[in-house]
């Protein structure tokens, strides 16, 4: 028997194929193209100010509110890297361009809606910088800042 | 074979096979809604066990006792949606090399989910891992109708088995991913293969019940308690047979304990420190049944770690099992008190938290104690009271949670009802020269009441949904 399971764990074991294991989406999960379906609920015990809060807001009314654990990371991760995974938990396709979101799900940019980001409360046009702990990032589709009281939110900057 | 010979062997495959159907029915609907799914991470865990270890050779899971992991690997592994709700946004901890227990609960539900086409841990839905306990519960009431039926004869059978195959606690609890699932049907078996042991006296009995008792320590450390019931038993019903006794346990220790090479080389293969680590690190457990855990077992039914499915059948078992303990027929009734009393002073010495699933090795032994007290009492045609009480705990509760509304406008004639049955039942318990009719009628009344009860649980059964499981805690 420790012949056979050592054998076994020498010819299938791979640190790559673990992380496979661990990371890669089931088949059987509904893939949304609505990144505003699913949400990560709550806010992480003991883990102190490990955390970021990621909130989508796809329409007025459609909105996402998401707290993932920093120590899913190996290294600390960028926004860009954090939506990444929120959109692999969630199960809806994210692509990015020049550091910023170009797509979640079918709500893509075009040349009047556009996905804005606000990190605690500062627009960003730049998603591929570190995340501070318990940091806040708000992205909305469809709107520019001026009229982001359509969401009921005033004070960004 | 004589036609009457050939009637009672129709008549008990036909009942066993109406009770593990009932059993099966039960079990299956709404398996994979109730309890949650999350309302266990084990579920989870032990399944990703079983899958890592087909995938890679490697146990993967997540751990209850991370103090003997050397770090944790948190990820969000997002099945059944599972984020959504219960979790509270906590990644899993994933620790490896897994051995928390061993791997054979894992390598079932886990198998079970391979064979299905699950290839990573986010596969592993409720649905499918589920799907063998359901089996495997339908299995155990195979298995309690068999051992009550060569025990204890066909009505306690019938009984015991009703109660556990529809008991809303047990159907719950059994469908449930937990290593206590799993040591039942062993428990069972190698008590079956004991019996047949001391009937026929052939050895192969005696082999097959080490091998059943020992497998059970392929699914957890506690079924130890399996072996150390079957060598109480040897050396119980071997009483003044001293050169006998010995053989069986130079026969029986050896085999079954065996089996605990199996987890000792599955730590060896993959980290002898972590495996001893995490050994050790049981010790440092909070010990949360506390000294209050015998009066818990008896007056709180959890299924999960917070929610509770009050339930009468079992504070009927304990009782039941009390009042055996004044049973004449000591070697009979050592085949329901060693198997309780031995699990029960594991579950003490072992406990941790108050978990509910730690209590399910003790389910069958309460139906069948309440099961052959109650048919004990009908033969007899004495002790109404008792089956009366015995039988309303459970209805009572269960008429409540039903008909709740039903009993307020009419509790005139609930209340007209008890007092009727229990002056009656009184009245024919403390007279002896009542004529035998009238007993009769008497035990028709409490046959009665205890099918009124099955019925019940039907009913709860059918009540048990995703939104009452959300409202009970």
């Amino acid at each position: 028997m420790f012949l056979f399971l050592r054998y076994r764990y020498q010819r299938l074991y791979s640190p790559e194929k673990l992380n496979d294991l661990l990371i890669t989406q089931s088949k059987f999960k509904d893939i949304t193209q609505d990144p505003c379906q699913y949400h990560i609920n709550g806010d992480p015990l003991g883990i102190d100010d490990r955390y970021i809060k990621i909130k989508l807001y796809c329409h007025p009314g459609e909105e996402s509110f998401n707290t993932l654990s920093l120590d899913v990371f190996k290294n600390k991760p960028t926004y860009t890297e954090a939506i990444q995974e929120l959109s692999r938990v969630n199960g809806f396709p994210a692509v990015f361009k020049e550091n910023n979101i170009d797509s979640l799900g079918t709500l893509k940019n075009t040349k009047d809606i556009i996905w804005s980001c606000y990190i605690d409360q500062n627009l960003s046009d730049n998603l591929d910088t570190v995340v501070r702990n318990a940091a806040t990032i708000d992205c909305f589709y469809g709107v520019k800042r001026f009229n982001l009281e359509i969401y009921g939110y005033n004070g960004y900057k | 074979m004589d036609i009457s010979k050939k009637k009672k062997i129709f008549i008990t495959v036909l009942a066993c096979f109406l009770v593990v159907f009932l059993a099966f029915k039960l079990r299956l609907k709404n398996y994979d809604k109730i309890p949650f799914f999350g309302d266990s991470m084990d579920e989870y865990s032990y399944s990703w066990v079983g899958l890592s270890l087909i995938e890679l050779g490697f146990p993967v899971g997540n751990s209850g006792m991370t103090g003997g992991y050397p770090f944790n690997d948190s990820r969000y592994i997002n099945l059944d949606r599972v984020f959504q709700g219960p979790s509270n946004g906590i990644p899993f901890k994933i620790n490896y090399p897994w051995f928390d227990h061993p791997p054979g609960t894992g390598l079932i539900t886990g198998g079970f989910a391979y064979f299905k086409g699950a290839r990573v841990f986010e596969d592993v839905g409720i649905f499918l891992i589920r799907k063998p306990m359901v089996y495997i519960g339908t299995l155990t009431t195979f298995l309690l109708f068999v051992f009550a039926f060569q025990v204890f004869g066909l009505p306690t059978a019938i009984i015991s088995s009703l109660i556990y195959a529809t008991a809303p606690i047990f159907v719950v609890s059994s469908r449930m991913i937990q290593a206590e699932n799993m040591l039942v049907p062993c428990f069972l078996l190698s008590l079956i293969f004991l019996f047949q042991y001391f009937k026929k006296n052939r050895e192969i009995f005696l082999w097959l019940s080490a091998l059943a008792a020992g497998s059970s320590l392929l699914f957890k450390i506690s079924g130890i308690s399996i072996i150390l019931t079957n060598i109480l038993l040897l050396l119980s019903l071997n009483k003044g047979k001293t050169k006998k006794t010995i053989k069986d346990l130079i026969v029986f220790i050896p085999v079954s304990c065996s089996f605990i090479l199996f987890f000792i080389t599955f730590g060896l293969v993959y980290d002898a420190q972590i495996f001893w680590n995490v050994l050790i690190s049981n010790t440092d457990r909070v010990y949360g049944i506390g000294a209050q855990a015998i009066y818990q077992l008896i007056n709180s039914s959890p299924v999960t770690e917070g929610k509770f499915l009050t339930d009468g059948w079992i504070i009927s078992g304990w009782i039941s099992f009390i009042a055996l303990s004044f049973n004449k027929n000591k070697a009979k009734i050592s085949w329901i008190f060693i198997p309780l009393l031995t699990y029960l002073s594991t579950y003490l010495f072992f406990g941790s938290f108050a978990f509910g699933w730690y209590r399910i090795p003790l389910y069958p032994f309460l139906s069948i104690s309440l099961g052959y007290l109650i048919y004990s009492n009908l033969k007899k045609m004495t002790n109404f009271i008792t089956s009366f009480i015995l039988i309303m705990l459970p209805t009572g509760f269960l008429v409540n949670e039903i008909y709740a509304q039903f009993i307020q406008t009419n509790s005139s004639v609930w209340r007209l009802l008890n007092l009727i049955l229990i002056i009656l039942f009184i009245f024919l318990d403390t007279n002896l020269k009542i004529p035998k009719q009238f007993k009769k009628i008497a035990n028709l009344l409490i046959i009665g009441l205890f099918i009124f009860a099955l019925y019940l649980n039907l009913q709860f059964n059918q009540i048990i949904d995703v939104d009452y499981w959300y409202h009970i805690h």
